[in-house]
């Protein structure tokens, strides 16, 4: 019985399977086509379980994702599994994110006096990413009324606190005298110091949210307030980076938002990927087990994507690659089909290499080509900086590739096998490395001639390819 | 990036990246192992991938001071002396002793491995560019 559209891919994303766009369950790739030695993709392609292992960048915690997951399940992992930072991060309560540079927020109208506001109680509510950072959260002019934190403690005014910051959301509070001169540091509602801290000398008619002279905040604040004030009282809530979201709730000061501040979709938090599961069902898995050298799959919060909006992942260009721990012992006829991107960082951008002296069977872009290599280069196809699905028959004398669906003809790729896969890298020792992405890799130790024009349509379809 | 030059061979290269996982991530029960990426020379030196850039800037009180690009989590758990084990074999005992008492310092916050260099006269002057490692013959030529 045929399933209505909607019914099937309700059913075929309950099954995290790939749907296509005929009217059924569509089978996954290697249910199709079973028999891969190894098959790498962030969607699911037949393993139907994890398909990748995922590092954030916080806390350096690990975790598993299915294909399904690759989306807001893991930017919930990135953020920490915070449900108030994934509030803000996912727009339903949005907040505007200082970039540390040039955003921030001025009220202006004020005296330039050390003490203008005489007495009183500035209150904010900041989410701090890192702790070893610097930037103010608010002054009057330079060093009035100023909150900053430098080198990992709390400064008022011109007075260093030796109060430790830390990292993420809290709310502080700052008492000033009727001098201008604060006394008291809270901290989520606990006093952390008390004291003395005189005024600065360069107050000025604007007071600043997020910065203070040249040194900017980078994080979020919010919920702000100058309060008791026999002067001037003013609060914000600060839900956004426009100047209506930054209206004074209580009197008529409103801010100004200034630099080109964007709302907070996660900045300062990544994720990388540390294993990329083989989905053929042969374990060949490919890992990176040093932490600088894993691609990027989260990045400022946002999962990364290809140039149509599919998941994908970033190779950086100077060290990032994956390799299986053991050598496959591949012996040709081997058919490989790659979905890459490459912006050429070097003479030489591998997607699919393998070991020195191991067996390599090479897909990668030269200067000017698209390479094919297994013991003898073959440069058919003209390189652009663009997603394309490569695929090769390495098969000596009788090989062949293609580019999206366009054939070589017959070419001699040498009579290589294949040993330790690599992604991204061309030699599991260093050497040149990938600028760009690879979104799926899938290797047959077979000649898959038969399937072959299937198979890229299956992968086409998928990844928005038009095959000519 | 730059590259810290160590004498003591790929074997060493590595075990002092795993070291430095091993005071951001003491638990050690993940598939990552290793912090930063090394290098072997065909003479049997090693290089050790340094992180990031310091940028020259000035403090409050217009001291010069640096800012550095790139910070490591220091865990707030993290063993200082277990680094300090593997890095006494580059530096001098009374440098491994500051190295251990800013790690110690710097727990439940971040470090920059560069800074450590910088201020190390024994690291110090075995920093190199990429540049200067591949006129040093670091990077095998590209193979086809």
């Amino acid at each position: 019985m045929a399933l209505s559209r909607p019914l099937s891919r309700s059913l075929s994303r309950a099954l995290g399977r790939g749907i296509s766009g005929g009217i059924g369950l569509i089978k996954r790739l290697l249910d199709l086509y079973p028999g891969a030695a190894a098959a790498y993709s962030l969607q699911d392609i037949g393993g139907g379980g994890n398909v990748t292992r995922v590092r954030r960048s916080s806390d350096n915690a690990e975790q598993d994702f299915t294909a399904g997951q690759i989306g807001d399940p893991l930017r919930q992992f990135a953020l920490n599994g915070d449900s108030d930072l994934w509030d803000f991060a996912s727009g339903s309560s949005p907040r505007m994110y200082f970039d540390g540079i040039n955003d921030n927020v001025t009220v202006a109208g004020m005296t330039a006096a050390s003490n203008y506001f005489r007495a009183c109680t500035i209150q904010a509510t900041v989410f701090i990413p890192d702790a070893s950072d610097s930037g103010s959260v608010f002054s009057l002019g330079i060093d009035c009324y100023r909150l900053r934190h430098f080198s990992g403690t709390w400064k008022i005014n011109t007075t260093n606190t030796h109060v430790s910051v830390t990292e993420g959301i809290q709310t502080l509070a700052v008492d000033y005298n009727s001098s201008g001169k604060a006394t008291a540091l809270r901290i989520n509602g606990a006093t952390e110091w008390v004291g003395t801290a005189s005024a600065g000398s360069s107050p000025s008619t604007l007071f600043n949210i997020g910065s203070a002279g040249s040194v900017h905040f980078t994080g979020l604040i919010y919920d702000f307030s100058l309060s008791g004030s026999s002067v001037k009282n003013f609060a914000f809530n600060g839900y956004g980076n426009q100047n209506s979201d930054w209206e004074d709730t209580v009197g008529s000061n409103d801010g100004t938002v200034n630099g080109s501040p964007a709302l907070f979709t996660g900045q300062g938090f990544d994720a990388y990927v540390t294993t990329w599961y083989d989905q053929s069902g042969n374990g060949n898995d490919a890992t990176q087990s040093t932490a600088a050298s894993q691609p990027q799959i989260v990045d400022s919060g946002v999962i990364v994507t290809d140039d149509d909006g599919i998941p994908s992942m970033d190779f950086d260009g100077t060290d990032d690659g994956f390799f299986t721990s053991t050598g496959l012992g591949l012996v040709q006829p081997i058919t490989a089909f790659c979905i890459g991107k490459s912006t050429l960082s070097s003479s030489f951008d591998p997607f699919m290499d393998g070991e020195f002296g191991g067996g390599r069977c090479q897909i990668g872009r030269s200067s000017s080509n698209f390479q094919f290599f297994a013991g003898t280069a073959q440069t058919p196809f003209t390189s652009d900086d663009n997603k394309h699905l490569l695929s090769c028959l390495y098969n000596g004398a009788s090989s062949s590739a293609r580019l999206d669906g366009t054939s070589s003809g017959t070419i001699n790729t040498g009579t290589g096998g294949m040993g330790r896969i690599s992604i991204g890298r061309d030699n599991p020792l260093g050497g040149t490395d990938l600028e760009g992405q690879v979104s799926e890799l899938i290797v047959y130790d077979s000649d898959q001639s038969t399937n072959r024009d299937a198979i890229e349509q299956n992968i086409a379809n998928r990844y928005g390819i038009a095959l000519s | 990036m730059k590259y810290l030059i160590l004498e003591s061979g790929i074997a060493y290269a590595r075990a002092l990246s795993a070291a430095m996982w091993g005071v951001t991530r003491p638990s050690g029960d993940n598939s990552t192992k290793y912090y930063v990426g090394t290098l072997q020379h065909p003479d049997g030196r090693a290089a050790l991938q340094v992180l990031g850039e310091a940028i020259e800037t000035e403090d409050e009180d217009g001291n010069p001071a640096y800012v550095f690009t790139e910070s490591q989590p220091i865990h707030k758990d993290c063993d200082a002396s277990a680094f300090r084990e593997v890095i006494k074999d580059s530096v001098t005992e009374a440098e491994a002793n500051a190295i251990e008492a800013g790690i110690e310092a710097a727990k439940g916050g971040r470090m920059s491995l560069l800074s450590v260099v910088l201020a190390s006269p024994s690291l110090s002057p075995r920093l190199k560019t990429k540049e200067e490692l591949q006129a040093d013959g670091w990077f095998p030529e590209p193979q086809e």
